[in-house]
């Protein structure tokens, strides 16, 4: 009965983000039932192009995942870009586990939306239904072990690096 | 999902909130009973919120676990009325038998005699206490359909209430959401950093009152019967509901409790007894149950709590000082959220 109706009442724009939140890890197993909860956690905002979304050194209290729009990641002071992001790509996903400063400047590239999901939400969840709050949470884990791992390769080809550069300059010192 | 927007739309919204904050003031003024009754729906629902919480955790829909909570907290109070009704009355009976039979105006003007023989220069008539007794029983003989407007008024005031509890215990979480939705995109962490640490710590310390209220009418209660004191659990419950006002509610329940001890008993005997009673109950509480159940949560300057019972108590009556602490609370909770989180978030 409860499906009859929301098919009845379902907006597209419901049926769009439901297609955009599989397409993120921390989503992608989760049933329909589930999805419908986690979706009532998200809050939408729309941002105007070069609006801060978040700004680095400030607290962090979750992440953002981009239903429309282009994302620039910035590092302050300079203003360097490091990355853009766009539709389907979420970031700031760390701050869920705990409140950690945020590393980089996040400012809307151009007019976008934002599904963002909070830790006080994301707690409330882990209270009312374990379940599935475990599930999102393991997901986050795991997504969080990739990038220790990813980060942790790039480290050790940089210190591969640093060696060789070493090495050739001593070379170059030892010729000389 | 609430959806909000800088857009167009930011400029009106603005507009809702002032006209809504102004109809709010408006309404504190002309009706503040009523405000204060929304209120106290407001923290119940605020107190009971949890087990709503738990209930859906257990797979229950909201409305049902609203529904359920609502239903056992007006078992509750239908409880205690039949537990309390009869005692009353009972109570009032026999004082009117007492007072009928001329002991108390003895009882009285023997304590007046005695006052005025401690007090140089004043005689027993100059200080009236007799003459205001028998006035205060006068002013009581208007005629029962008076009450009528008033009874109607307080089943009005009795069915508000489980409304708002209602509410606010099905429709919270989603209301905190919406009001949040409001909140422009430069302020949204900080405004949801605000509300998520405020709602921790008041709710420790709202709940940690209550339960402390229900330790000190329980411990009253047992006290009191020991002392062999009549009405033990009516002035067990009073106190329980009367330690909600810090500091004045202790001092009026216990001067009800020598009152009610002396009328009962017709001598003064037990007075000292209801004093012990009330004495280890207050040290307890400050001793024990506050660090032990508070400790962690809001600590509220003893200066500010009886300045927000005064404030309270002038503009919505009992009630008003009833909720004074705990608007306080809401309020220093608030404002230390905000400085210091202020100093984190570069705004």
């Amino acid at each position: 009965m409860q499906s009859l109706w929301k098919t009845l009442v379902r907006r597209d724009a419901d049926a769009e983000e439901e297609t955009l939140l599989a397409g993120v890890p921390l989503f992608a197993d989760l049933s329909q039932r589930e999805m419908d909860t986690v979706q009532r956690l998200l809050h939408r905002r729309d941002y105007a192009a070069g609006e801060v979304i978040f700004q680095q050194g400030e607290p962090g209290l979750g992440m953002y995942i981009i239903a429309q729009g282009t994302v620039s990641i910035q590092s302050e002071p300079s203003g360097r870009e490091l990355v853009q992001l766009t539709d389907g790509h979420f970031f700031g996903e760390i701050a869920l586990l705990n409140e950690v400063i945020r590393t980089a400047t996040a400012r809307a590239a151009t007019d976008c939306t934002l599904l963002s999901l909070f830790q006080p939400d994301l707690l409330g969840l882990l209270d009312r239904s374990p379940k599935l709050g475990v599930k999102v949470l393991l997901a986050l884990a795991r997504l969080v072990g990739l990038r220790l791992v990813e980060v942790s390769d790039e480290v050790q080809s940089l210190a591969r690096e640093c060696e060789a550069l070493r090495a050739a300059a001593e070379a170059r010192d030892a010729t000389v | 999902m609430q959806r909000s927007s800088a857009g167009p739309l930011g400029g009106l919204r603005l507009w809702v909130g002032l006209a809504l904050v102004a109809g709010l003031v408006g309404l504190v003024r002309v009706a503040a009973d009523l405000v204060g009754l929304l209120a106290v729906g407001a923290v119940l629902g605020y107190l009971l919120s949890p087990v709503v919480d738990r209930l859906e955790r257990r797979g229950m829909s909201r409305t049902a676990a609203a529904a359920l909570v609502l239903g056992a907290a007006l078992g509750v109070v239908a409880l205690a009325a039949v537990l309390a009704v009869p005692a009353v009355t009972e109570q009032a009976t026999a004082l009117r038998a007492r007072w009928q039979s001329g002991d108390l105006v003895q009882l009285v003007a023997e304590a007046e005699a005695a006052l005025a023989s401690r007090l140089p220069g004043v005689a027993a008539a100059d200080l009236g206490l007799r003459a205001a007794v028998e006035r205060a029983l006068a002013r009581d003989t208007t005629p029962l359909i008076a009450y009528v407007p008033s009874a109607f008024e307080a089943v009005g005031n009795a069915v508000l209430v489980p409304f708002v509890l209602f509410g606010v215990l099905r429709d919270g979480p989603d209301v905190r959401r919406r009001l949040l939705a409001t909140v422009p995109n430069r302020y949204f962490e900080f405004a949801m950093n605000v509300a998520f640490k405020a709602d921790d710590h008041l709710g420790g310390y709202l709940r940690g009152q209550a339960t402390i209220a229900v330790l000190v009418g329980a411990a009253t209660a047992l006290g009191l019967a020991l002392a062999g004191v009549d009405s033990y659990l009516v002035l067990g419950l009073v106190t329980g509901l009367a330690n909600v006002v810090p500091y004045v509610g202790f001092a009026v329940s216990a001067g009800l409790a020598v009152v009610v001890s002396v009328l009962t008993s017709g001598a003064m005997h037990q007075v000292v007894w209801v004093l012990v009673v009330f004495g280890v109950v207050q040290l307890v509480e400050n001793v024990v149950f506050q660090p032990w159940i508070t400790g962690r949560n809001v600590s509220m300057p003893a200066v500010l709590v009886l300045l927000a019972i005064l404030v309270g108590g002038r503009v919505a009556g009992v009630v008003g000082m009833a909720l004074a602490v705990p608007v306080a609370a809401v309020f220093k909770v608030l404002v230390v959220e905000t400085v210091t989180n202020l100093r984190r978030y570069h705004l």
